[in-house]
C-alpha cells in the first residue's frame, strides 16, 4: 500500500498546518511545517530554520512525536578520517497521520455506536468513548495515565470505574481499535533490501556492505514481526485492580485472563494509541454498507450489515477484504439483534434473508457473493470490501465527472475505461456526438486530470501529421488527483470558517460573555454564523469519509 | 465499304455486349478470321469515337476493349476524350466518389482543366458532388445517379451532411423511456419497438440501434447483462450518485480550483461560490 496523496504537496501542507495549529499551537505547528517543506531534519537544523530556542523545539517535537505525527531516525555516522561524528536523530513528518484528526469525530461517534450496538450497555459506551477521546487527545498514554484521565472525564465511584475501565480498555484492544504503541524511532514500513542488494543466501561475507545490509533489513523485519505479535496483547495484569476485577456488562468480547496479580512495572510501561489502521477499515465498510443500501435497497444495506456482524465473531483479521461466509439465518439471527438496538431497521424472517441474499450475489453489480454450503443446503455468503470499495470509488469519481464535464463527459470517461484506448475521432463516433464537441470535453478533461493523451509517433521525426494521438485513463493518476483535490477542499472549508469566525470575533466574544444583552439583530447574526459553522464542519467531515476511500491505494 | 465496316462495328458490338470481361483485339480478330487487322481497327476506333466502347491498357502493354450501353453511349455524346477519361473515373470510384485531387492524378490532366470537366459533366447531368462527413473540406464526385455510401453521408446519424443531434437525442429519449417502461429489453425488442413506433422515417438496424443503447449504458441510465448468451438492458441500478459530499460543496465543482490559494486573487476567503453557498 501507498499513500495516494502526492508527496506533501501544498494543500497538503496547509490543512495540516490548520490541524495542528487547532491541536498544538502555533509553535508546534512551525516546527511540523518545517519537517513538511523542508523534508527531515536534526533537531539543530529545525532550530537554525526556525529559529526558536533549543529547548522549545524538542518540547514541540515530544509533542509531535506524543501523537506520532513525526517519527524519528537513529543515524550513526561511519568514523572518517577526519574524525567521528556524534549519533544523532533525524525527524521526519508523516501527514497521513496528521490528516486523521479530521477522523477523530468519526472515530468517537463510531465508538459509541458500536459499542451501543454490541453491549447494548449506554455506560459501556460512554466509558469506550471517553478511553479513545483521551487517546487521541494525548496520542499515546501509560495504562495508569489512560485511566486516571478517564476517572477525571466520568463520574461516580472511581474505584469502581477504574476495573470497568480496565476491562473497557481490554474490549478495545480486543477489538483492535486501541493498540500498543510503536516506538517513536521504529521504522514504520517493511522496507524492502536496497536495489543494489543482491541477496546470496546465507553466504555473504561478513564485513562486507551486503551482509551489513542483510543484518540490518533482519533486525528491522524482526523489530516489525515483534510488534505485531505484541501489538493487540492484553498484559494479564490489565483487568487486576487493588480491590480485584470489575466488568462491564456485555463489554467483553473473548474471555480475558483474570489472574488477578498485581502489575508489573514493565506492563504498566505499556503505551497504548488509537489504531488508525482499523478506524480506517471500518469507515470504508460502513461506506460499502451505505453504498450497498443506496443501490440495492434498504433490506438488502441491513442485511448485508447484519452479515458481517454475524461473520465478525470468527473473523480473525478485520482488514481482510472479504468478509467471514455466513449463511441467511445467521445473517437474519444478527439483524434482530441489531433491529432490538436500532428498531428503524427492517425485519427480514430467515427463509426471505437467505432468498434476498441469493438474488444480491446472482447480482454482478453487488459485493456479495456466495461460498460454499454450510450443512445440507444452507448457502454461504461473504461480502467483498475490496470490490465494494471500487465500485464506490468508481461511483463517486463519475459524478465528479459529470458534474464538471456534463453527460459527455461521463460517457467517454466510461468508454474509455471500457475500451483503454481510442483516438479522437473514434471517440466521437462511439459516443455520437459531432467531433468538435468531443474535442472540447477531451481538452478539458485532459486539461482536469481525468484523461491522458498519449502520442505513438509513425516518423522518426515525431511530426504532429505523422503521429497517432488516442487518448486513455490511468486510473492511478485520477486517485492520486482525486485525494489531493479533497484534502484541498477540506483546507478551504477549514479556512472559509476560520475566516467567518474571525470576522465575527467581536460577537461571538459577546455571545459568551453575556448572550441576553445582545440586540435582535446580533441574535440573528449570531444565528447564522452557528449555523454556517455547523455547515463546514459537517461538509468537511463528509470529505474525510471520502478522503479514506481515496488516500489509499489498495 | 461503309456497309462493310458497319457490319464489322455490329460483329464487335455484339461480341463485347455479350462479354463480361474486358476483350482483347486477338479476340476480335478470332472472331473475324475474314477480316483484315486494318479493317477492325478501323471499326474498333469508329465504335471509341460513337462511346460505344470502352478501352484500357492491360498490364502486358495491350488494349482491350468493353461494351458501353446505347443508353450510356447517349449521355456522352459529344464529349471529348478528356471528358470521357474523367467521367470514366468518377463512374469506377461508384457510391464512394473520387475527389478532385485523386482524379487529378489518376487523369494526369491540369487541375483548371479537371475544374472545367467537371463544370461540363456536372452541367449534362451526368455528375455530382457531394461533402464527405469525413473531410469537411473535400468535394467528391460520383455519378448522379448513385446514392452516396454511408461513409460520405455519416449513416442515420446525419442529415444533409450535418450531425443530427436532436434526431440522436430524441432516439436515446425513446429507448431510455422503453426500457424503464418495460424493465428488461433485448435488443430485437428495442428494433422492434422503434420500427412500431415509427419514431424514425429511415430504418434503422439492429447495429445503429446498438449505437444509441451504447451511449445510454455509458452514461449509466442503463446496464446490460449475459441472459441466455443474448445481452438484456434494464435500468441501472447502481448509477452515480446526483451528488456527494465533494459535488455538493462550491470547491467540488470549481472551475477555477485549481488557481485558489490562501491569499491569491481566488482564494477560500474571498471566494463568490462560498458566499452565495453560504447563503441561507
Amino acid at each position: 500500500m501507498s499513500c495516494n496523496i502526492a508527496a506533501n504537496p501544498t494543500a497538503v501542507v496547509r490543512l495540516c498546518d490548520q490541524l495542528i495549529s487547532e491541536l498544538c499551537g502555533e509553535t508546534v505547528k512551525d516546527v511540523f511545517h518545517i519537517l513538511t517543506s523542508k523534508g527531515q531534519q536534526p533537531l539543530e537544523g529545525i532550530a537554525r530554520i526556525s529559529r526558536l530556542p533549543l529547548t522549545i523545539v524538542r518540547s514541540a517535537l515530544l509533542i509531535l512525536l506524543q501523537h506520532s505525527f513525526v517519527s524519528s531516525q537513529y543515524v550513526q555516522p561511519e568514523t572518517t578520517l577526519k574524525g567521528s561524528v556524534a549519533p544523532y536523530f533525524l525527524y521526519s513528518a508523516d501527514t497521513a497521520a496528521a490528516l486523521h484528526i479530521l477522523r477523530w469525530p468519526w472515530i468517537l461517534h463510531h465508538i459509541a455506536k458500536e459499542y451501543r450496538d454490541s453491549a447494548q450497555d449506554n455506560d459501556a459506551s460512554v466509558l469506550a468513548v471517553n478511553i479513545i477521546q483521551v487517546l487521541l487527545e494525548h496520542g499515546r498514554l501509560r495504562t495508569d495515565q489512560l485511566l486516571s484521565l478517564v476517572a477525571a472525564l466520568c463520574k461516580g465511584d472511581k474505584r469502581k470505574l477504574e476495573g470497568t475501565a480496565r476491562t473497557c480498555l481490554a474490549s478495545l484492544v480486543q477489538s483492535r481499535y486501541v493498540q500498543r504503541a510503536r516506538g517513536c524511532e521504529a521504522q514504520r514500513p517493511q522496507r524492502p533490501l536496497p536495489a543494489n542488494v543482491k541477496v546470496r543466501g546465507a553466504g555473504s561475507k561478513s564485513g562486507t556492505f551486503e551482509k551489513a545490509a542483510q543484518e540490518a533489513h533482519a533486525v528491522r523485519t524482526l523489530a516489525e514481526v515483534t510488534y505485531q505479535d505484541e501489538r493487540f496483547r492484553v498484559p494479564p495484569g490489565l483487568l487486576s485492580t487493588p480491590q480485584g476485577t470489575a466488568s462491564v456488562s456485555g463489554t467483553k468480547r473473548r474471555k480475558i485472563g483474570t489472574d488477578a496479580q498485581p502489575p508489573s512495572a514493565e506492563q504498566e510501561a505499556i503505551l497504548w494509541t488509537v489504531n488508525m489502521e482499523e478506524c480506517r477499515v471500518k469507515l470504508r465498510q460502513s461506506l460499502v454498507l451505505e453504498h450497498i443500501s443506496s443501490a440495492h435497497g434498504a433490506q438488502a444495506g441491513a442485511l448485508a450489515a447484519a452479515l458481517v456482524r454475524a461473520g465478525q465473531k470468527l473473523s480473525g483479521n478485520p482488514a481482510a477484504d472479504e468478509s467471514m461466509p455466513a449463511t441467511g439465518a445467521d445473517a437474519a439471527a444478527a439483524l434482530a439483534k441489531l433491529r432490538s438496538v436500532d428498531p428503524t431497521l427492517p425485519a427480514v424472517k430467515p427463509d426471505a434473508a437467505a432468498k434476498l441474499l441469493r438474488d444480491l450475489a446472482e447480482d454482478d453489480s453487488c459485493p456479495i457473493h456466495s461460498r460454499g454450503i454450510a450443512g445440507l443446503h444452507d448457502k454461504l455468503f461473504v461480502l467483498n470490501f475490496r470490490q465494494g470499495l471500487d465500485t464506490l470509488r468508481q461511483r463517486h469519481i463519475e459524478a465528479i465527472v459529470r458534474s464538471r464535464f456534463a453527460l459527455v463527459g461521463l460517457r467517454i470517461f466510461r468508454m474509455l475505461q471500457e475500451k483503454k484506448q481510442l483516438e479522437q475521432k473514434q471517440i466521437a463516433e462511439f459516443a455520437m456526438v459531432p467531433v468538435r464537441e468531443a474535442r472540447e470535453v477531451l481538452y478539458k478533461m485532459l486539461k482536469g486530470g481525468f484523461l491522458a493523451l498519449q502520442d505513438l509517433p509513425r516518423s522518426a521525426d515525431h511530426a504532429a501529421n505523422r503521429t497517432i494521438f488516442t487518448w486513455h485513463i490511468d486510473m492511478g493518476a485520477v486517485m492520486r488527483r482525486m485525494a489531493t483535490e479533497l484534502v484541498q477542499s477540506a483546507g478551504n472549508l477549514r479556512s472559509r470558517m476560520g475566516d467567518e469566525l474571525r470576522q465575527q470575533a467581536q460577537l461571538m466574544k459577546a455571545m459568551e460573555l453575556d448572550a441576553t444583552s445582545l440586540s435582535e439583530q446580533e441574535t440573528q447574526d449570531g444565528l447564522k454564523l452557528k449555523r454556517v459553522v455547523n455547515v463546514l464542519q459537517i461538509r468537511t467531515l463528509a470529505l474525510d469519509s471520502l478522503l479514506a476511500l481515496f488516500e489509499m491505494a489498495d | 465499304m461503309a456497309t462493310k465496316a458497319s457490319a464489322v462495328e455490329q460483329v464487335i458490338l455484339q461480341l463485347c455486349g455479350e462479354s463480361t470481361e474486358w476483350l482483347a483485339f486477338g479476340e476480335f480478330q478470332a472472331a473475324l478470321p475474314d477480316i483484315s487487322g486494318e479493317s477492325i481497327s478501323n471499326a474498333i476506333n469508329g465504335l471509341l469515337a460513337k462511346h460505344r466502347l470502352n478501352v484500357q491498357r492491360q498490364k502486358d502493354g495491350e488494349l482491350s476493349f468493353k461494351f458501353i450501353p446505347e443508353g450510356e453511349a447517349l449521355k456522352l455524346k459529344g464529349l471529348s476524350p478528356e471528358d470521357v477519361l474523367i467521367y470514366q473515373h468518377i463512374a469506377k470510384a461508384g457510391n464512394l466518389g473520387i475527389w478532385t485531387k485523386d482524379l487529378k492524378l489518376r487523369t494526369n490532366l491540369q487541375n483548371p482543366q479537371v475544374t472545367r470537366i467537371l463544370k461540363t459533366l456536372e452541367g449534362r447531368g451526368l455528375v455530382k458532388n457531394v461533402k464527405s462527413v469525413q473531410h469537411a473540406n473535400r468535394k467528391v464526385y460520383m455519378l448522379a445517379e448513385l446514392e452516396p455510401a454511408s461513409e460520405i453521408t455519416g449513416g442515420a446519424w446525419y442529415t444533409n451532411q450535418e450531425f443530427d443531434a436532436a434526431f440522436i437525442d430524441v432516439l436515446r429519449e425513446f429507448c431510455h423511456k422503453y426500457i424503464q417502461e418495460m424493465g428488461e429489453v433485448t435488443l430485437a425488442d428495442m428494433v422492434k419497438a422503434l420500427q412500431k413506433q415509427r419514431v424514425s422515417k429511415l430504418e434503422l438496424g439492429p447495429g445503429d440501434v446498438q449505437s444509441i443503447l451504447r451511449t445510454l449504458l455509458y452514461d449509466g441510465y442503463i446496464e446490460s447483462m449475459d441472459r441466455d448468451g443474448e445481452d438484456v438492458y434494464r435500468p441501472c441500478k447502481d448509477c452515480a450518485p446526483d451528488t456527494t459530499a465533494f459535488t455538493a460543496i462550491p470547491c467540488g465543482v470549481c472551475p477555477v480550483s485549481q488557481e485558489c490559494t490562501e491569499g491569491g486573487p481566488i482564494s477560500p476567503s474571498t471566494c463568490l461560490y462560498y458566499q452565495a453557498y453560504l447563503e441561507f
